[in-house]
């Protein structure tokens, strides 16, 4: 535990850089709220649709109107969100307007994983209190600082829990004798038996299935990254690491396996890339010996 | 609310969503998802020798293909095909699961909405499991073996 750095929550500093992260947060809502609206719904014509718990209301509206509705909410909740995220009904609406979305996309047999992130954020930052102009209030600070870091937890313990079954698995086939992740193979594997679902495969997907050594690193970083994704919580020297490693695994799903995961890279570029939590800037040597596992190396040898 | 009460209740939430989310794969819910939380269970185990349900389709109007085409390669005809292969992909495996399983009434489920939801001709198709390699499969469709598990005709809709 003499690792991990619970931060100071009454930091002032900390406070400012936060509730500019949660304004760009909002603002990257209505942007991507926008994009969902014109690449999703305007063309939404799948008949498969059976519709969650929280489309409850929809059931005397037709497909087509549930549709356009919940593309209003979305609207509407990303606009109030944005002009009034000072407030919290603003950022209740907000997160009203992602909750119909996301249960509309993921009333179509499966889950849609890409704006879960979303959901889960908007959820918590309906619980920041209302600090503009009383800053100097601790208690409120200290609770506009642990609103923030909890997001990035969750964000980062939904990740440890993908590395976690990742690990499970591994266990799992060398106990059955099956080819694992510990196999130079696995990336090839993965993406070709995801390629065959699919008419358009990633557009690096042959050149890894022909090339499996290439890719077997990838996996291991991925996997390594993902498992550990919580525990770059208490580094906030890491974070930035933590953002642009998992970014990199986003890019490599679509290059690899024609997966985009676009919406989850916008919230990791918010909460990870100017972490309000990081101290001044250290060395790149610096910061690489405090990396999970390797630290462990370098603890035993001071 | 204090201070306090805020970081008991992360603490709380974060642990829950957790358990919940583990429990979503496992136990009580096959399905990975307890809406609205997911396991998170993506790519966990290395693909090795697979099995896959897959449609092959014989006939399109009065278009006939001997061989037969698989229906993922019909998006000429098929112009549902674009919106979700994931979607038509895994209506088909659970098509295939419930017919191997002997569970008739989910296969005839499953069946009228694949080809009310894919389907728009008049169809003459074959449900078939095909044993492969994936690497092998995705390079040239080689595949280890194929068994029929029936053919099926869709009229005018």
């Amino acid at each position: 535990m003499k690792y991990l750095k619970i931060p100071n929550f009454a930091d002032k500093n900390i406070l400012a850089k936060s509730q500019a992260l949660v304004k760009w947060f909002y603002f990257s809502y209505l942007f991507l709220a926008i994009s969902l609206f014109e690449s999703k719904l305007l063309f939404l014509d799948r008949m498969n649709f059976d519709p969650l718990w929280p489309l409850w209301w929809s059931k005397p509206l037709s497909n087509h109107e549930t549709f356009i509705v919940v593309g209003m909410i979305l609207l509407i909740g990303a606009f109030l969100g944005a002009l009034f995220y000072k407030k919290r009904w603003a950022r209740f609406l907000a997160f009203l307007s992602i909750f119909q979305y996301h249960a509309l996309e993921s009333s179509f047999g499966q889950p849609h994983h890409q704006t879960y992130l979303w959901l889960y954020i908007c959820l918590f930052l309906i619980f920041l209190p209302n600090i503009w102009g009383k800053e100097d209030n601790e208690e409120e600070r200290k609770k506009f600082n642990l609103v923030f870091w909890g997001s990035q937890a969750m964000i980062l313990l939904t990740y440890s829990m993908s590395g976690l079954w990742k690990i499970f698995g591994m266990f799992s086939q060398l106990s059955q004798g099956e080819i694992s992740i510990l196999s130079p193979n696995s990336m090839a594997l993965h993406i070709a038996d995801w390629g065959i679902n699919f008419q358009t495969p990633g557009v690096f997907a042959h050149f890894i299935v022909d090339n499996p050594i290439i890719g077997w690193p990838m996996l291991l970083f991925a996997t390594y990254v993902q498992l550990f994704a919580l525990y770059f919580l208490f580094k906030p020297n890491l974070h930035k690491f933590v953002g642009l490693s998992l970014i990199a695994f986003h890019l490599g799903t679509l290059l690899f396996m024609q997966i985009t995961f676009i919406q989850p890279i916008l919230i990791l570029i918010v909460f990870f890339f100017d972490s309000p939590f990081k101290k001044e800037r250290g060395s790149l040597w610096g910061d690489f010996k405090t990396l999970p596992i390797i630290e462990l190396f370098f603890k035993k040898a001071t | 609310m204090s201070f306090k009460f805020y970081k008991k209740t992360l603490l709380v939430v974060l642990v829950l969503y957790f358990a919940l989310g583990m429990l979503s794969e496992t136990s009580f819910n096959k399905s990975g998802e307890h809406y609205p939380v997911f396991s998170w269970a993506l790519f966990g185990k290395v693909p090795n020798e697979r099995h896959k349900f897959t449609v092959k389709i014989y006939k399109i109007g009065d278009e006939q293909f001997t061989n037969g085409i698989p229906f993922k390669d019909g998006k000429g005809y098929f112009s549902t095909i674009n919106q979700s292969p994931s979607g038509y992909e895994q209506m088909i495996q659970v098509m295939g699961s419930a017919f191997v399983g002997d569970d008739h009434e989910k296969f005839e489920e499953t069946r009228n909405m694949f080809e009310m939801n894919f389907i728009k001709y008049p169809v003459e198709y074959e449900l078939v499991r095909h044993t492969f390699d994936p690497i092998p499969y995705f390079r040239s469709g080689t595949i280890k073996s194929e068994e029929s598990l029936g053919f099926y005709s869709v009229l005018e809709q």
